[in-house]
């Protein structure tokens, strides 16, 4: 068993963060903590993803002898993954914190009951 | 040397988006505008000619983004069914431009135009890339680009209820795409691909030996859960009414009749090119997906009645008529995914005619649009009225409509389904008569009680194009479906 | 004409419902829409409950069923895992020849999947559009919080703006360096352009946000932003053109240097472009 966890370390990481940062997504009624967790949720992927190219004993993949010998470098495809979606997760996140500065400009909270509240107010 | 039609799709999808890039900082309101529907245009007449020359040669093909065919580099695959949606997207991308032109320039300021447009041709141009994609990776980045760009349309009225409906539609795109990126980096950690061709063939042999079972059951629930929660499938759809709703014309429009419409063309791309038919079927999912969309087409009609405020209607509306796409899917046959492609077109027409007409209607009751506002204001705007009403026949399924024969289709679809086929009569008969509950005492409600003091609407050539053109497009839906269907069943062939 | 007013009245929950209605249908409705307001409150108080409930499972579910799936993965770290194929190896074995970079991620992401990190820059060039969108004054919008811009206290810190001009020519240097050294060793447009980036920030944030305006105006904001995108739309695009027809090139060997040096800039203009529209919401 605890081999088994011990073999699977980054993925079970991964996926428990992934539902960490799910979880709070959905119930966190603070706009800003939802911006974390979906945070959290995105590293959670780079994580699995980052770890499904690790190869043991192998170099990351700059190449010193023109890729002669394959076997000496690590898979090149998950760390370019990563960087796109590195890339896109701050991309989201800022237009979100955009978004909330201007929400926090008109209403003047970040909680998502009052302003949904204030949404069903105005609708009737 | 492939035939120069063959590079239109690379073509269109590299005039949205480098003209998004350099609408980015224009200052003429006008001038965005007229690039952005010439854009759609030229992206619609391209589309076409490539759809004739596809169907004459009875082809699809893969064309490689760069120099590296599959494994190695990306690549986009077009068909007949590729080019038939793409021609449709354009299509009705112009349209919504042109009948949302009034309000547009009136919600959104005019030193913020150039951005607005930006967004608009992002969308056309994700929306080709979702519909051409080859690859899964790709898909996943312009599932990005749609949600931040579709976000952004919601928004670009810059008023408080419309950036508390952006961020929750924000923050329900984000888990989708979330769990979608998540799908495909299982299925890349079990088969070591991301070109549909290659991830087709390890998921068959992985199907064959029994390998990595979990993980693959696991990849095809959460990418299934993604691309629902980003098109509305029933329980995901909360964000939808209020984003749609409160939106300006062209964006309900663009959101409603062609955003959706990208998630679910990529669900049965996803479906059809790299889980197969069978595996999906083995798996049951094609019954979780049937019962979400049956559960959609009742709840969202059964919500839509309960609303009295016109746009938010159709959007709970647009909650049910995705429900049909997703019952075509969840029938899990050739024959389903057909009916729900057509029904993808025809609501592409309807739901923005619907959108533009009570844009139009609105515009005579300073845009009040409670439905108890609305009444009798088809007679202000006659045409507007008339496109109303036949959004509203065609959605409740009238021959002679394209909504009629999108209900033909999903019937005739589960006949060979011996499970399915009584519960697919019984909602289609349900989800009709609910529809009609709420469409026809609207349209009634438009046409009478005439308020003579009321103001006519004004001149407006550009929605009348869009409202005529929209309406001929239901009405050719409805009349010559059978050519459609053919050339959607020679599609999903060469899919 | 009674029926029509009995139809609207039930579809727009009108304010003229005839009293004298024989449809029972109509009366039970209008009577019932005050009620149903209340229970309306309740009713979303109750959801909120569910929801809350439905998602503790949700997320109980997940997680049970994710880690049987993660530990059913390929084994971490074994070389004959399915990802290390056919693919990899042409990646490593071939990069150089075929792309002429020694970094293979580079040229992986640059030449092979060049299409997939087009879109990514296009989603960087998108959120800088919609910060611009909604943090941008408008002509009738005046935004009071902006009034007191924090660039207006920025520039009197002496110990910040010394370190500064220590730290900020090595900084720069070192952005250059990664930035243009991308296709033989680690770095490359993306963390060129972001160490650019931090570099003009810490340039605001030390001397205010004028002294960057007299080099970095929203004009050269501009054209950085676009020249960079148009150079990756344009290469790409003919790249893709002669690549899908088959047309001989060496378009290839050397597209990798400057699109890594396109998106470089352009992610140095979005950083610094977020940076500044978060702080005084213009350029």
């Amino acid at each position: 068993m605890l081999d088994i966890i011990i073999d699977n370390r980054y993925p079970i990481t991964a996926m428990i963060l992934f539902v960490i940062g799910f979880g709070n997504m959905m119930l966190q009624p603070n706009l800003i903590k939802k911006v974390v967790a979906f945070n959290v949720m995105d590293a959670a992927t780079f994580l699995l993803l980052a770890s499904r190219g690790y190869i043991a004993g192998r170099a990351a993949a700059i190449l010193t002898d023109g890729g002669a010998n394959t076997d000496l470098y690590v898979n090149p495809i998950p760390a370019g993954l990563v960087l796109t979606g590195i890339v896109v997760s701050v991309s989201v996140s800022a237009f979100s914190l955009a978004l909330i500065q201007r929400i926090h400009g008109s209403y003047g909270t970040v909680d998502m009951r009052v302003l949904l509240a204030e949404m069903k107010k105005r609708e009737e | 040397m492939p035939s120069l039609a063959y590079n239109f799709p690379y073509i269109c999808i590299f005039i949205a988006m480098i003209s998004a890039i350099l609408l980015s900082v224009s200052n003429s309101a006008k001038l965005s505008y007229y690039v952005t529907v010439g854009v759609a245009a030229v992206c619609a007449v391209l589309s076409f000619i490539f759809l004739v020359t596809v169907v004459r040669d009875d082809a699809s093909f893969a064309f490689t983004m760069g120099k590296f065919p599959a494994p190695f580099g990306n690549e986009i695959k077009g068909g007949p069914l590729q080019g038939l949606l793409a021609a449709v997207f354009s299509v009705v991308m112009v349209m919504a431009l042109l009948g949302g032109k009034t309000e547009l320039f009136e919600d959104v300021d005019e030193k913020k135009m150039g951005l607005a447009c930006v967004m608009l041709n992002m969308v056309l141009a994700s929306l080709l890339v979702l519909t051409y994609t080859n690859d899964a990776f790709t898909a996943y980045v312009f599932i990005e680009i749609s949600t931040i760009a579709a976000c952004a349309l919601v928004m670009i009225k810059d008023s408080g209820p419309t950036l508390v409906a952006t961020i929750r539609y924000l923050f329900m795109s984000l888990l989708g795409s979330g769990l979608f990126l998540f799908s495909v980096i299982i299925l890349y950690a079990i088969t070591g691909h991301l070109l549909m061709p290659q991830l087709k063939e390890s998921v068959e042999a992985l199907m064959a030996n029994g390998n990595y079972r979990m993980p693959l059951v696991l990849c095809l629930a959460m990418m299934t859960a993604g691309l629902g929660i980003k098109a509305a499938m029933f329980p995901f759809h909360r964000w939808l009414p209020d984003a749609h709703g409160t939106a300006t014309t062209t964006s309900s429009a663009v959101l409603s009749g062609l955003v959706l419409k990208g998630y679910a063309v990529l669900m049965i791309l996803m479906f059809c090119r790299v889980f197969t038919l069978d595996t999906v079927r083995a798996f049951h999912i094609n019954d979780v997906v049937f019962t979400f969309g049956f559960l959609g087409m009742i709840m969202g009609s059964v919500k839509a009645i309960r609303e009295h405020h016109a746009k938010r209607m159709l959007a709970y509306s647009s909650v049910a008529q995705l429900g049909y796409v997703f019952m075509g899917i969840g029938l899990g046959t050739e024959a389903g995914i057909a009916a729900a492609c057509f029904q993808i077109i025809a609501h592409a027409f309807t739901k923005p005619l619907l959108f533009i007409s009570v844009g139009r209607l609105a515009s005579t009751t300073h845009h009040d649009k409670q439905l108890s506002a609305l009444r009798g204001s088809a007679w202000n705007a006659p045409l507007a009225g008339i496109g109303f009403g036949v959004g509203a026949l065609s959605m409740v399924g009238i021959p002679l409509f394209g909504g009629f024969a999108a209900k033909v289709n999903f019937a005739t679809a589960s006949i060979g389904d011996t499970e399915k086929i009584f519960l697919t009569l019984l909602v289609l008969a349900i989800s009709s008569v609910l529809n009609a509950l709420y469409y026809i005492p609207a349209l009634i409600g438009l046409w009478s009680d005439r308020k003579p003091e009321a103001r006519h609407a004004e001149k407006d050539t550009h929605c009348a194009v869009a409202l005529v053109c929209l309406i001929a497009g239901i009405i050719f839906l409805g009349v010559g479906f059978s050519p459609i269907m053919d050339v959607i069943v020679q599609g999903i062939r060469l899919l | 004409m009674k029926i029509f007013d009995f139809i609207t009245a039930w579809v727009d929950g009108g304010k003229s419902v005839p009293l004298d209605t024989s449809l029972s249908g109509v009366r039970e409705k209008k009577a019932a829409s005050p009620r149903r307001r209340l229970s309306d409150r309740e009713s979303f108080a109750e959801f909120m409950k569910l929801y809350k409930g439905c998602c503790i499972v949700i997320c109980v579910l997940m997680v049970v069923v994710l880690l049987i799936g993660a530990v059913t993965l390929p084994v971490f770290g074994d070389p004959g895992n399915p990802t290390n194929n056919e693919v990899v190896r042409r990646y490593v074995g071939s990069a150089e020849s075929e792309t002429g970079v020694e970094n293979v991620i580079a040229g992986m992401i640059l030449n092979y999947r060049g299409f997939d990190t087009f879109g990514e820059s296009c989603v960087l060039f998108l959120a800088v559009c919609c910060v611009m969108l909604l943090l941008w004054p408008t002509s009738d919008r005046i935004r009071d919080e902006q009034a007191e811009a924090p660039s207006a206290r920025a520039g009197h810190d002496a110990i910040l703006s010394c370190v500064c001009r220590l730290v900020l020519p090595c900084v720069l240097a070192f952005g250059v360096c990664i930035l243009f050294n991308g296709h033989i060793s680690p770095g490359g447009g993306f963390s060129g352009g972001s160490v650019l980036g931090a570099a003009l920030i810490l340039f605001a944030v030390a001397f205010g946000a004028e002294a960057v305006q007299r080099f970095f105006t929203r004009t050269v904001f501009n054209i950085v932003r676009i020249t960079g995108l148009m150079i990756y739309a344009v290469m790409f695009g003919v790249y893709i053109y002669q690549g899908a027809n088959g047309i001989r090139s060496d378009l290839a060997h050397y597209i990798v240097l400057v699109i890594d040096i396109a998106v470089g800039l352009v992610v140095m203009s979005t950083m610094y472009g977020f940076y500044s529209f978060y702080t005084k919401g213009d350029l």
